[in-house]
C-alpha cells in the first residue's frame, strides 16, 4: 500500500449467502477506504448490507452460511482474506476492535465485566491478570464509567443498556487498536444515551487518533459524527464520499432520499417514510439498478444495466440519472 | 443468602412429607407386619404380643414420632424384622456401596458424554457427530439390565478380563460403571450438544471472536460455561436415576448396595428394613435437587437476583 496514511482499503469486497443452490449477494461490489484518524460512516437502510460488510471485514461470517466470493481487504498493508484463522484472532481485538447493535446480548452472561475486558489485555499483550484488571479499570474511566472499581465485579445484567454498551467500546479500547468499528452502536439505546456514546466515539478519535468505522442508518449522525460517507443499497454503493460534499450536494436518489428522511432526534419515527417500497430480499434482487423499483427517476435503461461508478467533484456515484445531470451541466 | 436459607427450609419441609409416605406405606402394603414377623403357624395371641412390642398397636402419630425420634436422635432406623440387626449401620454400608458405584458411573459418564457432545456441536453434522449421536440414540434405548448382560456376556464370559459379580476391589466396579453409566453418557452427550448448538449462536460468542480470543477459549469458556447450565441439571437429574437405576444393576452384578438390600428386604417383607430404605432413597433424591439448585444458581449469576 502506498499511502501510510491508509488502515483500511477494501477494493469490490463481494460476499455472498449459500442456501442449497441459491445465492443470495449481500455485498456486491464495495470498495472504499478508511484513513489514519478519521471517521467513515456507512449508511443505509436495514438490510443495506452493512452489518454483513463489517462482519467479512472482520471475518466473522464462520458460523453463518456467508462467505467473501470477491475482491480483497487490505489491512494496514496485509491481505486479511489470505490470513489464517489463527492469524486473524491475533489482529481481531488488538489491531481491529468491533462494538455490536446488541448490548444487552453481546457480553457474556456468566463471566464479569472486569473479567471480559480484562481476558482480551491478556491474550493480546501477555500481561498479569492483576495487571489487565487495572488497565480494565482505567478504560472503564475512559468510557466514563461511574464506579468503575466496584463494576468490575459485576456481571452484565446488573448493568443498563448504555453501560453494557460503553463495557463494549472499553473492550474494543483495550489493546489501543487502530480501528473500530461500530455497528449501530446506538440504535438499540435511548436518545440521551445514543449522544453520549457519539460524543464518547469522538472523543476517543481525538484521544487515540483513532479510526473509526461508524455504522449508522440514520443520516443525522452521519452529519454529526463521520469525516466521510458511503451510502450503501441492496449490496451496491450508491455514493461515497466527503461527508460535507456529499450533504450539501447529494447526488444520487438514494441518498436525496435518505437526507429527507434525517429522523429529528427528539421523536422517534420510522425513518424513510419519504422512500416507498421496501429493500429487496438478496435472494430476489431486481435487474440493473437495485434501486429502480423504488426511484422515481427510473428509465428503461436503469431496469436493465447495472451503473457504473463516476466521480464527480470528490465523490462517487453510481447512478445514471446522475452522471446525465453532470454531463449537462458541464 | 436468603435464596440458600430458602432452599434449605424447603428442602426440609418435603423432607418431612417425604418420611410420612415413608412411615405410612408398612400399613398400606398389603400383610400384617406383625404377622409377617411372627411367621406361619403362630398363635393370634403371639402375633399380638408382637404387634405390641414392636409399637404397632399405638396410635400412628406416636409410632411416627417414635420412629423419626429415633432416627433424628441416634441414627437409630430399627432392627430388621428377619435377622435383628439394626438397619442403620447396615444401610450405612450398603449405601456407601452404592454412591461408590453411582459415583464411578457419572464420573465414567461426565468425562467421556461432554467431551463428545462438545466435538458434535463444533463439528455439527461431520462423521464424529452422526457417530456420537447414532451410539446415544443406542445408548439412551437400550436397558441398563440388556447392558449389564451384554457386558457379563463379553468381558467376563468370553474374554474373562473383569469379574462378572462381587464388589470389593477396582476391576469389580468396571462393569457395573459401564452398565449403569452408559444411558447417562448418552443423555449428558445428546444435552452438551444440543446446549452448545445453542450458546454457539448467542450473540456473546460472536463477541469472543471479535475480540480475538483463541478459539479453545471462545469453546471451553465462553460457550461451555453457558452451556453447562442445563447440563448442571441434567447431571444432577441423571445422578438420581444412577442411584435409583443401580437397584437393578445391583442386582445383576450381585454388588451389595442400597438397592440390593431394599430387593431383598421387599422379597423378604422385612418392613422395617424397607422403610429405612425408602426413606435413604428418597430423602436423597430431595438433597440432590436442592444441590442441583444451589449448583444451577451459581453457574448462572442472573438468578441471584431473582
Ligand atoms: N446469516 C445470514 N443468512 C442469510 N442472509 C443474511 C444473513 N445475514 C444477513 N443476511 C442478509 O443480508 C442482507 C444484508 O444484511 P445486513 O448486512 O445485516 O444489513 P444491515 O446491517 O445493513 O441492516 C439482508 O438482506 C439480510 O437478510
Ligand atoms: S440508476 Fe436509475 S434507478 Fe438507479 S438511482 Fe439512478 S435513476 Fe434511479
Ligand atoms: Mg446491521
Amino acid at each position: 500500500m502506498e499511502d501510510k496514511n491508509i488502515v483500511l482499503e477494501v477494493e469490490h469486497l463481494k460476499t455472498s449467502f449459500f442456501y442449497g443452490k441459491k445465492e443470495g449477494k449481500a455485498v456486491d461490489d464495495i470498495s472504499f477506504k478508511v484513513k489514519k484518524g478519521e471517521i467513515l460512516g456507512i449508511v443505509g437502510e436495514s438490510g443495506s448490507g452493512k452489518s454483513v460488510t463489517a462482519m467479512s471485514v472482520m471475518k466473522l461470517l464462520g458460523n453463518t452460511k456467508g462467505r467473501v466470493v470477491g475482491g480483497s481487504i487490505n489491512f494496514m498493508g496485509r491481505d486479511l482474506l489470505a490470513v489464517s484463522d489463527k492469524e486473524m484472532r491475533q489482529i481481531r481485538g488488538k489491531h481491529i476492535a468491533m462494538v455490536f447493535q446488541e448490548p444487552m446480548t453481546s457480553l457474556n452472561p456468566v463471566l464479569t465485566v472486569g473479567e471480559q475486558i480484562a481476558e482480551t489485555i491478556v491474550v493480546h499483550e501477555k500481561v498479569s491478570k492483576k495487571e489487565a484488571l487495572a488497565r480494565a479499570k482505567e478504560l472503564l474511566d475512559t468510557v466514563q464509567i461511574p464506579l468503575a472499581e466496584k463494576r468490575l465485579g459485576e456481571y452484565p445484567h446488573e448493568l443498563s443498556g448504555g453501560m453494557r454498551q460503553r463495557v463494549m467500546i472499553a473492550m474494543g479500547l483495550c489493546c489501543n487498536p487502530d480501528l473500530i468499528i461500530a455497528d449501530e452502536p446506538t440504535t438499540a439505546l435511548d436518545v440521551t444515551i445514543q449522544m453520549q456514546i457519539l460524543e464518547l466515539f469522538k472523543k476517543l478519535r481525538e484521544q487515540y487518533e483513532l479510526s473509526i468505522i461508524l455504522i449508522t442508518h440514520d443520516m443525522g449522525v452521519i452529519a454529526e459524527m463521520t469525516d466521510r460517507v458511503m451510502v450503501m443499497y441492496a449490496g451496491c454503493m450508491a455514493e461515497y464520499g466527503d461527508t460535507a460534499t456529499i450533504l450539501k450536494n447529494p447526488r444520487h436518489p438514494y441518498t436525496k432520499a435518505l437526507m429527507k428522511a434525517i429522523p429529528r432526534l427528539d421523536e422517534k419515527q420510522e425513518y424513510l417514510d419519504a422512500i416507498p417500497g421496501v429493500i429487496p430480499s438478496i435472494f430476489n434482487l431486481p435487474e440493473g439498478c437495485r434501486f429502480h423499483p423504488r426511484c422515481r427517476l427510473a428509465t428503461e435503461r436503469c431496469r436493465k444495466e447495472r451503473p457504473d461508478a463516476f466521480t464527480v467533484d470528490g465523490r462517487t456515484v453510481c447512478c445514471f440519472k446522475a452522471f446525465e445531470e453532470v454531463k449537462e451541466s458541464l | 443468602m436468603r435464596y440458600l436459607v430458602r432452599k434449605i427450609l424447603s428442602l426440609v419441609v418435603v423432607l418431612f412429607f417425604a418420611s410420612i409416605i415413608c412411615f405410612l406405606i408398612i400399613h398400606f402394603i398389603p400383610g400384617d407386619p406383625a404377622q409377617a414377623m411372627a411367621g406361619p403357624g403362630v398363635s393370634a395371641e403371639d402375633v399380638e404380643k408382637i404387634r405390641v412390642s414392636m409399637g404397632l398397636d399405638r396410635p400412628l402419630v406416636e409410632q411416627y414420632i417414635t420412629w423419626m425420634g429415633d432416627i433424628i436422635t441416634k441414627g437409630d432406623f430399627g432392627e430388621s424384622l428377619i435377622n435383628q440387626e439394626a438397619i442403620g449401620p447396615l444401610m450405612a454400608e450398603r449405601f456407601a456401596n452404592t454412591l461408590i458405584l453411582s459415583f464411578c458411573g457419572i464420573f465414567f459418564a461426565i468425562i467421556i458424554g461432554i467431551p463428545f457432545g462438545i466435538v458434535s456441536a463444533i463439528k455439527q453434522n461431520s462423521f464424529i457427530d452422526l457417530a456420537t449421536m447414532g451410539f446415544s440414540i443406542l445408548g439412551v434405548s437400550m436397558p441398563i439390565f440388556w447392558i449389564s448382560l451384554i457386558l457379563i456376556l463379553i468381558f467376563s464370559v468370553n474374554l474373562g478380563i473383569f469379574p462378572a459379580t462381587g464388589s470389593g476391589t477396582v476391576m469389580h466396579l468396571v462393569l457395573p460403571t459401564i452398565a449403569i453409566g452408559l444411558n447417562s453418557l448418552a443423555v449428558i452427550a445428546r444435552m452438551t450438544r444440543s446446549s452448545m448448538l445453542e450458546v454457539l449462536r448467542q450473540d456473546y460468542i460472536r463477541t469472543a471472536d471479535a475480540k480475538g480470543m483463541p478459539y479453545s477459549t471462545v469453546i471451553l469458556k465462553h460457550a461451555l460455561k453457558n452451556a453447562m447450565i442445563p447440563i448442571i441439571t441434567t447431571i444432577g437429574i441423571q445422578f438420581g436415576y444412577l442411584l435409583g437405576g443401580a437397584v437393578l444393576t445391583e442386582t445383576v452384578f450381585v454388588y451389595p448396595g442400597i438397592g440390593r438390600l431394599l430387593v431383598n428386604s421387599i422379597t423378604r417383607r422385612d418392613y422395617t428394613t424397607i422403610q429405612g430404605c425408602m426413606l435413604v432413597i428418597t430423602g436423597l433424591f430431595v438433597i440432590l435437587n436442592t444441590i442441583i439448585d444451589l449448583l444451577y444458581h451459581y453457574f448462572d449469576p442472573r438468578i441471584k437476583k431473582a
